[in-house]
This record gives structure tokens, C-alpha cells and sequence, in this order.
């Protein structure tokens, strides 16, 4: 059963003195239990209004969906959701009272509530902060207090609307650690982000949606080696096949780049040269790249 | 139930401040009433339960109506309704919220003309009078203001609302069906000295209704819009 389903989903904004606008275009997305998926696009892509939908705090204009089973908008679905806002927002009280708050409006109780608590803050590095008012936080640290009351109801799906996105590099390790942890207990994790690096670390399996849509998805492993060129170094060789491109010489090494197709022709020619092949790897990714050709439209590994 | 305790509770938590200068309000009334040298005059301490009253009720109003919109605004509400907590919940959560402010209050109103006049078995019914009545048409007036609050710009509702609830008692005369005429008149005249059940009844009744139907609405609403 999926943990998440989006069903054609679109929604389309309207006010007053302002056009209407589409935030989301038949969207349609699907979430298997146990892993950590990413979400990724560029700003105003959708994804806050999707997962805004997901968690029932906006109505889809049409299409359907369905949050551990249940239709969008049920509580009993909620409670066993952990889910943190884009930019978080709690009562003027301290950090342990607000994660207790958090928890007994998912129907927690004591004492599981103060050891819960007690735990997560230590987790996300607030132990010494437990004790002050939120409200004289720093956004990093609102946003860490916004992950602890996420996980206070030990949820078995966590939706995070871009987690790391004001934090420094130790809390980043302090929350990608959190999250590897519930997917190894076997809890899903759904989180966006336009840090690549983050998504690239921590995702199973990765989203792309841009205006609305899901533009492109796959296993991250399959994304980064999505590549179709092969990048070959050899030495002692002048003739070099006709379609390398992003030749380097280095001393006596000649780096080249070919599509994977012509690979097995290429050492041949190599060879029969007198050359001698060094190194031969399929190249990979970066996710940027991958992002951006995404963006632009050249992948190839297209949802409909 | 839990649900709407915790969110009565976090709106006067919110609110304890302003809940704290209303209590204190009555008892400097009082004082300045007060006098080591005659008795108190009792018209004098009508007129001051009258006025006391209305504040009572105008914060209800105001309180409730501009709620929702301030917790949008602030983002809190993001926090709150998506955990296991229905729109319904969340609506009576800060009807009770209001309804409870202005029960605190009244009981103070209570206690301080309790000390002007001096306890006696009369005055404690009068007093019992005062709370009672001072509950329901506190909740009444903020559901009416949660009502309209849900679909209006919160100065708007609060408007509204209070117009539904307060021009009725410029003019002489009640209606059953506006049991705020009854019941305000009940809570800031001497001679009243029974509770006024049916309006009561009704007032209760037409706080369901409020609820009943702001629910659907509210669950139809967006609550994580930009207002900017
Ligand atoms: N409350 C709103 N009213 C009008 N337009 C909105 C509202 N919220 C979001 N949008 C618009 O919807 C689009 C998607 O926004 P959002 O879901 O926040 O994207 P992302 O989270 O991917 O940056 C944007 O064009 C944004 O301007
Ligand atoms: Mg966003």
C-alpha cells in the first residue's frame, strides 16, 4: 500500500485583485513505505502546495490523493504523520513545552510525552535550549524544533518541507541522521529541497517537478549514472576516434569523452594504434547536472 | 475533547495578559465606588455591572473573530491543524478559549460587587446569575464572531457580530430569539433574580447552530494562504 498518493491533482490559486494562478497541473505522484524520497524544483514549482495538500491545510481545486491510506483531510491519517512547514511557526513558550504540545495534539500522553520529548531535543542538538521560549529562537533553530516535533509521535510517514534549509552543516548531520534512522525502522520519509547536495546524501528516490508537475523521476543511483558518455584516458596514441569531444592532454595522457555506444569501437581504433588504454569509466552526474537538464527539458527518463 | 482543551488552553495562555488587566478592571471599579463613610449607592453599581458587562462581551467579540486570521497570518495554524486535529475541534477550541476568557472575567465582575454590597444569600444568587448568564452569552457572541470570522476579514466579522449582538439591546424591549436581550438585561439589573432559563436554553441551542455551521465552511477554507 502506498504511504502517499497523489492523484491528478490540481490546484489552482485565486484573489481578489490578483490573476489566478496554477500551482499544480495534474500532478500525480506515488510514494512506497520505507523509503526516503526527494522533492525537488525550483522555487515555485509546487512543492509546498502539494505537501500543503497532502497534510489537509489547502483543498485541491480537483483530483484526489491519499495519506496513509486515507483520503486527504482525515484526522486519524494525521496522527500518525510527522509534518513540518515550510517555515515553521510555534506559541511563545519554551522548546520543551512546544514539542509536548505538538505531541498531545497527536494524542500522545505522558510520560511517553517528556521522554519523547527529552529525546528529540537532545537529538536535534536543544538539550541546553530546552528550557527557552521559542520566540527568541533563530530561524535555524526553529527549524530544528520544527524536525523534533515532527518525529514526537514517532510518525510512520514524515513530511518535511525543506528541513535544512537554514541550517549549519552540524545540524544538517544531526537531521540526516534522524532521518536514515527512521528509514532503517522502516518509516517513510518525504522531504523537498533545492539543496542537491541534502537530496543527493540522503534520497532513495528522487522527484523533479517544475510549474505543477512531476517532470521526471527515478532511483537516485539511476539519475546520477543517467549519463550516456564514457570517459576514456590513454597514453602513447595520436589518432583519436572522430567524435571525442572535452579532450585533455596531459603530459603523455590524452582524456576524452565519447557516447557509451561507441566505447567498444573506440578502444579497437585505440589499440590498433599502438595506444595504450588507461582508464575507462562511465561518467556520472552531478545532480546539479542532472537537475538542470531536467529543467531544460532533456531527460530522458520522463513520467507522463 | 482532548484536543479542544489543549487548544482552549494555549488560547488563553496566549491571551493571559490581556486576561489579567480584565480581571483587575472590576476590582479598581469597585474600588473607586467604594467609600469607608455611606453605603454604596446601588444605581451607581448598576450602571458600573452594565458597563462592566458590555466589555465583557465586546472582547469576546474581538477575541474570536480575529483568531483564525491572526493565526494564519502568524503561521501557527500550519502547526496545529496538521496534527490529529479536525477544523471542528480547532473552531471549538477557541469558541471555548473565548467563552472561558469571559467567564474569568465575569466571575471577577461577581466577586467585586460581592464586596461592595457585601455577601449575603440574595447577592449570591445574583452573583450565581451574573456567571452563568455571563458564560453563555459569552459564548454565544464568540461563536457568532468565529461564524463570520471563518468567511469575512477579522474587523469585519467582529463588526457584524457585534451588531447582531449589541443593537438589539439599545432598543427596548426582547426577543426570544436574541437571547442576549434577555440575558444581559438578567445579568445587569438588581432586581433580577432568577435565570432566565429558556434564554438560556435558547442561547446554548443557537451556539450549536454557530458551530454547526461555521464548521463546514471553515473545513472548506485554505489555511495556508499568504495573506500579504
Ligand atoms: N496562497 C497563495 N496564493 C496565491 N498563489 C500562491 C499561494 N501559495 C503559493 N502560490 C503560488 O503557487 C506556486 C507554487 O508555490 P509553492 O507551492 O510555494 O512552490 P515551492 O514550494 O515549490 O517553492 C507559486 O507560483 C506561488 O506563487
Ligand atoms: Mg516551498
Amino acid at each position: 500500500m502506498p504511504v502517499l498518493e497523489f492523484e491528478h491533482i490540481s490546484k489552482r490559486y485565486r484573489s481578489l485583485f490578483r490573476e489566478e494562478r496554477w500551482a499544480l497541473r495534474d500532478f500525480s505522484l506515488l510514494l512506497e513505505a520505507g523509503e526516503i524520497v526527494g522533492f525537488l524544483g525550483p522555487n515555485g514549482a509546487g512543492k509546498t502546495t502539494a505537501i500543503n495538500i497532502a497534510v489537509g491545510l489547502v483543498h485541491a481545486t480537483s483530483g484526489s490523493g491519499t495519506l496513509l491510506g486515507k483520503e486527504f483531510g482525515e484526522v486519524s491519517a494525521r496522527r500518525r504523520v510527522g509534518f513540518l512547514p515550510e517555515s515553521p511557526a510555534y506559541y511563545h513558550r519554551n522548546a520543551r513545552a512546544t514539542l509536548k504540545m505538538c505531541g498531545a495534539l497527536n494524542g500522545l500522553r505522558e510520560p511517553e510525552l517528556s521522554r519523547r520529548a527529552s529525546q528529540l531535543l537532545a537529538a536535534v542538538g536543544l538539550d541546553d535550549e530546552a528550557e527557552r521560549n521559542v520566540g527568541k529562537f533563530s530561524r535555524g533553530m526553529l527549524q530544528r524544533v520544527g524536525v523534533a516535533q515532527a518525529f514526537i509521535n514517532d510518525p510512520d510517514l514524515l513530511i518535511l518541507d525543506e528541513p535544512t534549509s537554514a541550517l549549519d552543516p552540524i545540524s544538517r548531520l544531526h537531521i540526516r541522521r534522524l532521518l536514515l534512522d527512521a528509514r532503517n525502522r522502516g518509516k517513510s520519509v518525504f522531504l523537498s529541497s533545492h539543496q542537491l547536495s541534502e537530496i543527493e546524501l540522503l534520497c532513495d528516490r528522487i522527484f523533479f517537478v517544475q510549474a505543477g508537475r512531476v517532470v521526471a523521476a527515478g532511483s537516485t543511483g539511476e539519475l546520477l549514472r543517467s549519463s550516456e558518455a564514457c570517459e576514456i584516458t590513454v597514453s602513447n596514441t595520436n589518432g583519436l576516434p572522430a567524435s571525442a569531444v572535452d579532450i585533455q592532454r596531459q603530459a603523455d595522457q590524452t582524456t576524452f569523452t565519447i557516447p557509451v555506444s561507441e566505447q567498444r569501437a573506440a578502444i579497437e581504433q585505440i589499440w590498433a594504434a599502438g595506444g595504450t588504454l588507461i582508464r575507462v569509466a562511465r561518467k556520472t552526474k552531478s545532480l546539479e547536472e542532472v537537475f538542470i537538464d531536467v529543467m531544460n527539458g532533456n531527460s530522458g527518463e520522463r513520467t507522463p | 475533547m482532548r484536543a479542544v482543551l489543549l487548544l482552549a488552553g494555549s488560547f488563553i495562555r496566549q491571551n493571559r495578559w490581556l486576561m489579567l488587566a480584565f480581571v483587575g478592571w472590576p476590582f479598581l471599579m469597585s474600588a473607586f465606588e467604594w467609600s469607608p463613610h455611606h453605603a454604596v449607592n446601588l444605581d451607581d453599581v448598576n450602571a458600573i455591572v452594565q458597563q462592566e458587562v458590555f466589555y465583557g462581551l465586546a472582547i469576546a467579540d474581538f477575541l474570536a473573530s480575529a483568531a483564525i486570521y491572526n493565526e494564519k497570518r502568524s503561521r501557527r495554524i500550519a502547526g496545529v491543524l496538521s496534527k490529529g486535529v479536525s477544523r471542528a475541534q480547532y473552531l471549538l477550541g477557541l469558541i471555548a478559549g473565548s467563552t472561558v476568557f469571559g467567564g474569568v472575567y465575569f466571575v471577577a465582575i461577581a466577586v467585586s460587587v460581592m464586596w461592595l454590597l457585601g455577601p449575603s444569600s440574595s447577592e449570591l444568587h445574583r452573583v450565581a446569575v451574573l456567571i452563568i448568564c455571563g458564560l453563555v452569552a459569552s459564548g454565544w457572541v464568540a461563536a457568532l464572531a468565529v461564524l463570520f470570522s471563518v468567511v469575512l476579514h477579522p474587523i469585519l466579522a467582529a463588526a457584524i457580530a457585534g451588531i447582531i449582538a449589541f443593537a438589539p439591546l439599545a432598543m427596548t424591549g426582547t426577543s426570544i430569539f436574541l437571547p442576549l436581550t434577555v440575558l444581559v438585561r438578567g445579568m445587569t439589573s438588581l432586581s433580577a433574580r432568577n435565570f432566565e432559563w429558556p434564554s438560556i436554553l435558547i442561547a446554548l441551542v443557537e451556539t450549536a447552530i454557530f458551530v454547526l455551521v461555521s464548521s463546514p465552511l471553515f473545513q472548506r477554507s485554505d489555511v495556508a494562504v499568504n495573506l500579504e
